[in-house]
């Protein structure tokens, strides 16, 4: 249930008191009184551009019109579904969703519908949030609302990321209150050397009812020694987060871990990844410690199999650079190479992949020139090719030739007869 | 494995690096070793830059490779007199030549205190007489393959007879090569597309560009010989060829790759009838003299005799072949061949080997 801000102060004293600055042509007044959300169109395109500033999880913040977060339906006398209309509050409301440490705060931005252009009223989700703010809070913390501008693009990103200062502080009050949690979180910040901007607390705990607390931290996981080509496969910042969600004071806290699609595409999805079991007493630095281990290493395995996907393509090369068809120039998954035996010609396509060389070996597939059966070529799988992870390329090239020629007789006899 | 050996696996890596840049500084004293390559491998890096913090940019081709292997194992071999250099060796990328291989920088001085063995002169001049070709980086970009298939049936044509004694048109057998050809290409990249023109009196531009291999495929079916003409001009394919594609513009063709190229393979069937310019070759030069248009040609014909012109029509069709990156195959009434040579049109264009380097047999390690 949402409280209304500043309610004990006279309302005409407070808007004058914050919006000193705001000066709009009386001609400009009449056409924004027929649109009043629309002129916040270009402010909330501009932070679906440049992000939420403030938050860790910029890409699941949500800034809708209330109008159309909060569309009724309604069924009809004759049964049918209607539309209903939506209150003249909804009209004139942004809601402003920012996820914060596990949680979500939403901002409610009431616009005046006959003076759009003023300073709107604020209220937000959090009751005791909103009870702890002063006016000196709003003049000290939030000057947007006193330089309220309509005409500037990023007043409403402005705005956000000062709210969202202010609720950082209140957060870190409460933090105090707590002394256990607040250990935890300064170990964190040292140890994992972060800055306060990386990490968000949520403190729920109160004398009368423990809720969980969250801690949501940006682990400083390095891709600076990923091959460029990797990390640039995949628009975004490649972040990396672990939420960690502190149910009760003595049950022991629940880790998640967070990863834009750039880490994901690296290391694997974060669903997949096996967190190692909260020991019982362990603090959150050391945990954490050992979830950058785990990270770390799968940064490392795909470095590796990077490296690795290249020594085998080059080796490749090296063997039937005469023959190559074609090879992937930038991740070497693949090699396709043409090949005679016999007279018999025919394609090897040889492909690694991301799990190469730690978990399989290469994959191939010979392909024919000559026959084809529907809507391709007749193809045969080697199922049989001798693999060890400790081989250098040079023998698993070796044993992949092998494997071919042992199978190009069985190969020729079955393409021609599947075709 | 020696260290020449493994040295020179690293520098195959060079084989995947669209840009590179060696050093090699001879370790004086160590006959063992006397050269010491240290890769350093740049992705898409300007060659400005290149060039400023080394000197040289080059990209070494496979038939390059064997002669470096020669030389350094040569080299490694020789007795008392080690290549030894004050400063770097390198390597500058030379003009076009067909060869294709590389070329030492001018800068190159053999200091030695005696006479270096007689088969290290021989290698080391053998390395200075050869050149690189650098054209464009050996990137599997995207292809657009423009397939220009002449639909000419001329008199006296004779079939394809198969070893089960079936007998097949020439253009029936083309189109059943194609038809895997294009399922291949498809299966070795996706993002390939392919267009369809027919070549009769005029080309007609038949199916646009297309990644769906299938759509010209059925296109292709529908394709019916035609009755031989008197004349064939390649200006007006080229003029076609030219008003339907848009050459990417590349800022540094050298170094970037293209987000796709342009490859014409064009089947030509006729034995005798000479394909001319009659209108010119002003469009054909301006798209072959880009880096991102190669055209490739497969020349299907009777088998040659006086009463043909098969012999001047092939060397008329290898004539096309002006930057030596053309492939030009012709094949007689020969199945397997046709499909094999469709086999080596699959190849890349920016990474396939040049056409008198193929070689395919597979041996086994004895």
């Amino acid at each position: 249930m949402c409280s209304r801000l500043l309610l004990s102060l006279p309302r005409l004293v407070l808007l004058s008191l914050l919006t000193a600055g705001t000066l709009i042509p009386m001609e400009e007044q009449a056409s924004l009184n027929n649109a009043p959300l629309n002129m916040f169109t270009r402010q909330m395109e501009y932070m679906k551009v440049n992000g939420v500033p403030g938050v860790l999880f910029s890409d699941c913040a949500e800034i809708s019109k209330a109008s159309e977060a909060q569309g009724v339906k309604n069924k009809g006398d004759n049964g049918e579904i209607l539309e209903c209309r939506p209150e003249s509050y909804s009209e004139n409301t942004l809601l402003i969703k920012l996820p914060y440490a596990g949680t979500n705060l939403t901002i409610h931005l009431l616009f005046n519908p006959q003076e759009p252009w003023m300073v709107p009223e604020m209220t937000f989700s959090d009751d005791r949030f909103t009870s702890t703010i002063t006016l000196k809070d709003l003049e000290d913390q939030v000057p947007s609302l006193n330089e309220w501008d309509t005409s500037t693009d990023d007043i409403l990103a402005q705005l956000v990321h000062q709210v969202l200062q202010l609720y950082r502080g209140y957060q870190l009050d409460r933090l105090e209150e707590d002394e256990i949690l607040q250990i935890q979180y300064e170990s964190l910040l040292k140890a994992l050397k972060i800055g306060e901007g990386d990490i968000e607390v949520s403190v729920n705990s109160t004398e009368q009812v423990s809720t969980t607390s969250s801690f949501l931290m940006r682990l400083p996981l390095s891709l600076q020694d990923v091959p460029p080509v990797l990390v640039d496969a995949n628009p975004g910042t490649p972040n990396t987060f672990l939420q960690v969600d502190f149910p009760r004071r003595e049950a022991a806290f629940v880790p998640k871990l967070h990863l834009s699609s750039c880490v994901e595409s690296l290391i694997g999805e974060a669903s997949s990844l096996a967190l190692p079991t909260v020991p019982p007493g362990i603090g959150v630095m050391d945990y954490v410690e050992r979830i950058m281990e785990l990270l770390e290493e799968k940064v490392r395995r795909t470095i590796l199999s990077f490296e690795t996907r290249k020594q085998f393509i080059a080796e490749v090369l090296c063997q039937f650079g005469c023959a190559v068809v074609e090879y992937d120039a930038e991740r070497f998954n693949k090699i396709v190479v043409m090949m005679e035996v016999k007279d018999f010609h025919f394609l090897a396509f040889i492909s690694l992949g991301s799990l190469f060389p730690q978990q399989h070996g290469p994959r191939v597939v010979l392909q024919s020139l000559y026959h084809n059966s529907a809507k391709e070529p007749v193809s045969k799988e080697l199922t049989d090719l001798k693999y060890s992870s400790q081989w250098k390329p040079e023998e698993m090239v070796q044993h992949t030739k092998e494997a071919i020629l042992a199978n190009i007789s069985s190969f020729q006899m079955s393409s021609i007869r599947t075709s | 494995m020696t260290r020449i050996e493994a040295h020179l696996r690293r520098r195959a890596l060079n084989l995947c690096e669209p840009v590179l840049q060696h050093t090699l500084a001879a370790c004086s004293g160590d006959t063992s070793f006397p050269l010491h390559i240290t890769p350093l491998s740049f992705y898409f890096a300007s060659p400005i830059q290149v060039i400023a913090s080394a000197g040289w940019s080059w990209c070494l081709g496979s038939a390059a490779l064997g002669s470096v292997y020669k030389a350094a194992s040569l080299l490694n071999s020789s007795q008392g007199n080690p290549l030894q250099r004050p400063g770097p060796l390198s390597w500058r990328p030379r003009g076009q030549d067909s060869s294709r291989c590389f070329r030492m920088s001018e800068e190159v001085e053999v200091l030695s205190g005696n006479t270096l063995s007689e088969d290290v002169e021989k290698v080391v001049e053998k390395i200075s007489n050869t050149t690189v070709e650098f054209r464009v980086p050996r990137v599997n970009c995207p292809e657009h393959i423009i397939l220009v298939v002449d639909v000419c049936h001329e008199v006296g044509n004779t079939p394809y007879r198969l070893a089960d004694g079936s007998k097949f048109s020439a253009l029936y057998m083309v189109k059943r090569a194609l038809t895997l050809f294009l399922q291949n290409k498809h299966a070795i990249d996706a993002r390939h597309k392919f267009a369809l023109v027919l070549l009769h009196n005029i080309p007609v531009w038949i199916s646009d560009f297309t990644s769906d291999p299938q759509k010209i495929i059925s296109d292709l079916e529908l394709a019916e010989e035609r009755p031989a003409t008197t004349h064939c001009d390649l200006s007006l394919v080229f003029e076609l060829i030219a008003h339907q594609i848009s050459l990417p513009k590349c800022s540094n063709p050298s170094v970037v790759p293209p987000p796709y190229m342009y490859r014409t393979i064009l089947i030509y069937g006729r034995s005798h009838c000479l394909p001319q310019f009659l209108h010119g070759k002003e469009l054909f030069s301006h798209l072959i003299q880009s880096p991102h248009f190669v055209l490739d040609v497969l020349y299907t014909h009777e088998s040659p005799s006086d009463n043909n012109k098969c012999e001047g029509i092939f060397d008329l069709l290898c004539g096309l072949d002006e930057g030596g990156w053309s492939y030009v195959l012709e094949v007689s009434r020969n199945a397997t061949k046709l499909h094999n040579y469709f086999g080596t049109l699959l190849a890349h264009p920016f990474q396939r080997p040049v056409q008198k380097d193929l070689s395919y047999t597979l041996v086994p390690k004895d």
